[in-house]
């Protein structure tokens, strides 16, 4: 995977190495040029907004969670749940919670933005991505 | 419910056994994790002198819940037998870090289903605070766990700082990730 410098226009592999606390380290634009692909998708047993602690539980929301991850070595890491929402004769699949990850996005400083804006910030990525059909069509196949 | 920890000579008699048949309901039977098993009883190669337990017990002596502490200078189940979930990084060999294992919060003969709202101060809740201050209590400084989303769910329920190693690996269909706890 290559990036491309701004000021000189020279191309560089894109270098991703961990840091001693497992983190991926990376500025938003460097991690927003790293094409992800969907590694699965799948149903929840348990009804969105419940915890449940025992197997069995009763499916009264269509949720799920699905997993998506980078080619790169090491690997970027980014999971998040949804929701199957019907809105206006419409069957919408939303994100639900913030995204789980290995990322931790820097901001022009170079500083942690730290782990809760690192959330925050993946979750407008995840909204900006074409997921949905994806993860749709996956589950479907899955659970035929 | 009461917590108890220690390693398994510093628990009370007959805990043990107890405890080791709890896991068998609740991760060979329940879930049908391909484990070690005789007799009833599940226990593995890392259960050990070295290996710490936090063991829920409910007033009548019913198990309710359990975890398993062991410090990544010797072996545990991440680096022995899943390294994939490192993502390339060499296994953590240090005394401040630990591995949590086998954790579970199911009561065998109670259905519970609790809402967001009262999560934090579920059993589960309750066991995953116990075993870090457990660990904490042990010279840890991080953990490190080999998880499955519901329980990665869980620890960001909780408002845990944790984050992934890599990708998840798909055993049976079912994601296992590799997960940093800090404490």
């Amino acid at each position: 995977m290559l990036e491309t410098d701004r000021v000189t226009g020279r191309v560089f592999p894109l270098e991703i190495t961990p840091s001693d606390d497992g983190y991926l380290r990376l500025s938003q634009a460097k991690f927003r040029a790293i094409p992800l692909v969907h590694l699965i998708s799948g149903l929840d047993t348990e009804p969105a907004g419940t915890v449940s602690a025992s197997v069995g539980a009763t499916l009264a929301d269509i949720a799920g969670f699905t997993e998506w991850a980078s080619l790169t070595t090491p690997a970027v890491s980014l999971g998040w749940d949804w929701l199957l929402e019907a809105f206006d004769r419409e069957v919408r699949c939303l994100r639900l919670g913030e995204p789980r990850s290995n990322i931790m996005l820097l901001d022009r400083h170079s500083r942690d933005l730290g782990h809760t804006q690192t959330a925050v910030a993946l979750a407008l990525v995840v909204d900006e991505m074409d997921w949905h059909e994806t993860v749709a069509d996956y589950v479907r196949t899955r659970y035929a | 419910m009461r917590v108890i920890s220690g390693a398994p000579s510093g628990l009370p008699q007959g805990l043990y056994p107890k405890l080791a048949n709890y896991r068998y309901q609740v991760f060979v039977e329940r879930l049908g994790w391909q484990l070690p098993v005789q007799d009833g009883v599940e226990t593995d190669q890392f259960d050990g002198p070295d290996s710490v337990y936090v063991v829920a017990e409910e007033l009548d002596g019913e198990i309710s819940g359990c975890a398993r502490l062991l410090p990544t200078d010797g072996p545990y189940l991440l680096s022995s037998v899943f390294p994939q979930l490192l993502n390339g990084t060499p296994p953590p060999c240090d005394p401040t870090i630990w591995e949590l294992s086998r954790f579970s919060a199911v009561h065998l003969t109670r259905r519970t289903k609790t809402s967001l709202a009262d999560f934090p101060n579920s059993s589960a809740a309750l066991l995953m605070r116990e075993a870090m201050a457990c660990a904490v209590a042990h010279g840890a400084r991080r953990l490190v766990t080999v998880t499955v989303l519901a329980m990665e769910r869980l620890i960001r329920r909780l408002g845990i700082h944790s984050h992934r190693m890599g990708p998840p690996c798909i055993i049976d269909g079912e994601p296992i990730y590799g997960c940093w706890i800090e404490l």
